[in-house]
């Protein structure tokens, strides 16, 4: 009965396969994952999601079995870290353990092994820093003051214990400069930007830290404030383009807008368009949004996105479509289509090189590339 | 051997090129030099499917199609190439330099189309 049981599943699972093949869509892609689940192939649903995602990134079901898989694997090395701490305890697995819950979003959990691992090793800083992650990405959620002020003393105790700690300067460093500390701030970028001269993130900090009028100094106050208005005074550190101004959602947008119109005026450039899911940019001889070269450009880019897809080649990043019209630059990624129409003397590479960097720097400037 | 069959076989002998094909524009392939997981069905259904909807796009902007397609993929490149009857398909890895590429898949585009015309 087994036996039958079993052969069944399989046939039932070839049969998905080849529907999920042949006929993409966001319903075969669950249904196939749903039988992975039951087969307890956690891994492949986790694969499989991924996939199912770069052809249909908005698949809110797709998303949910993505969190399913993720969680469950996760789950299966919280089990496995459990078990080898049980044997022997060290301050390096209390430390994964920690970072594990902390993807799964469970703080207590964090909390708690954080405190595991601080009672059994006080000397250790691993997992002051790792607490102190759990409570700055609560901080810069909900900017509650009490989660600063425990994030700023675990990383305070990373210091006492490491002084030459790089992570937990620089974090305490972003964190006093995006709430207005911004002399407290520099101090701590200042102690390690000898020790990391290649970080530009850090540098972009330290220079912004100096020239940003400094606010009130007393902490408590500044954090208060934070929670009260609900706003940081400052922007992020690590989602700025580093040498580029700041990168507020409309500043992204007019960047984006700046660097189309820059490419428009490239010789033999007619047409340029930059394309994010349904809200596009347009420049050049092209009449608004409803300009028939957009809808070009989305559906080749689909088109070709599924073609590599199927063809096991990965995604479709470029592409050079000629004709009688001259040639269609496309440069894909996730949601975002960028594409120029232009003259067949034009050149093609240099067209492409700025589409490319066009893109990069939007997915930058807005935070998508991060994800 | 056909002429068809040969030349493809010229084209897989140039470094970085894994396969190539000739398919008609509406899926049926007339050669390829094919091997590993670029089955016949799967590239020839591929290319049908990439060359109507292209071309369909572009329909709406009052173009007769497209000479030629060049597409960059994380794993590999393809390219499609217009011979009048039918489309040249080849299929290569990453790292294949473009420029020196193009020109034997032109080359052999050009022969292509000779090839066709002398058969029919």
């Amino acid at each position: 009965m087994k036996l039958i049981q079993k052969l069944k599943i399989w046939k039932e699972l070839k049969r998905l396969e080849t529907k999920a093949r042949e006929t993409p869509s966001p319903s075969t892609f669950v249904d196939l994952g749903q039988v992975y689940i039951n087969l307890g192939m956690h891994e492949r649903t986790l694969q499989l999601s991924e996939e199912g995602l770069a052809l249909f990134p908005h698949s809110d079901e797709l998303r949910k079995l993505r969190k399913f898989a993720k969680k469950t694997q996760l789950n299966n090395r919280i089990k496995d870290l459990r078990t080898r701490l049980g044997k022997s305890p060290h301050p390096k697995l209390y430390r994964e353990l920690a970072a594990l819950y902390l993807e799964l979003g469970d703080f207590d959990a964090v909390h708690g092994t954080c405190e595991e691992c601080i009672r059994r090793f006080p000397d250790d800083d691993g997992a002051y820093l790792v607490l102190a992650k759990g409570r700055l990405a609560n901080f810069y959620r909900d900017l509650i003051a009490q989660d600063r002020l425990e994030a700023v003393r675990c990383l305070q105790e990373v210091i006492r214990l490491d002084a030459a700690n790089i992570k937990a300067r620089k974090l305490l460093g972003e964190v006093l400069y995006r709430v207005g500390a911004v002399e407290e701030a520099r101090f701590h970028l200042e102690m390690i930007r000898d020790a990391a001269p290649d970080d530009p993130e850090l540098e972009d900090m330290y220079q912004r830290s100096i020239t940003t009028a400094s606010g009130d100094q007393d902490l408590e106050q500044l954090f208060l404030e934070v929670e009260d208005k609900g706003v940081l005074p400052n922007s992020p550190i690590s989602r700025r383009v580093v040498g580029k101004s700041l990168a507020t959602n409309e500043d992204g947008i007019g960047s984006i807008r700046d660097a189309l119109a820059h490419l428009a005026e490239i010789e033999g450039v007619r047409k340029a368009s930059y394309i994010r899911g349904s809200k596009a940019l347009v420049k050049g001889e092209i009449r608004d949004g409803r300009d028939p070269f957009l809808r070009v450009s989305r559906v080749v880019a689909k088109a070709a996105q599924r073609t590599s897809r199927r063809m096991d080649i990965g995604n479709f990043s470029k592409g050079v479509v000629e004709g009688d019209f001259g040639h269609i630059c496309i440069c894909n990624y996730g949601e975002v289509v960028a594409s120029v129409l232009c003259d067949q003397g034009a050149d093609v590479e240099h067209v492409l090189a700025e589409l490319q960097e066009l893109v990069a720097g939007s997915l930058y400037l807005t935070g998508a590339g991060a994800e | 051997m056909n002429a068809i069959q040969t030349l493809l076989d010229e084209l897989r002998e140039v470094s970085g090129v894994n396969g190539a094909a000739v398919v008609t524009g509406d899926g049926i392939m007339v050669a390829s030099v094919l091997k590993g997981r670029f089955g016949d069905d799967l590239v020839a259904g591929l290319a049908s499917f990439l060359i109507t909807t292209t071309k369909r796009a572009m329909g709406s902007q009052n173009n007769r199609g497209f000479s030629r397609f060049v597409m960059h993929a994380t794993h590999g490149k393809v390219i499609l190439v217009d011979i009048e009857a039918a489309f040249l398909i080849v299929i290569t890895d990453q790292f294949v330099e473009m420029a020196p590429l193009l020109e034997d898949v032109d080359e052999i585009a050009r022969r292509l189309v000779r090839a066709s015309k002398v058969q029919a």
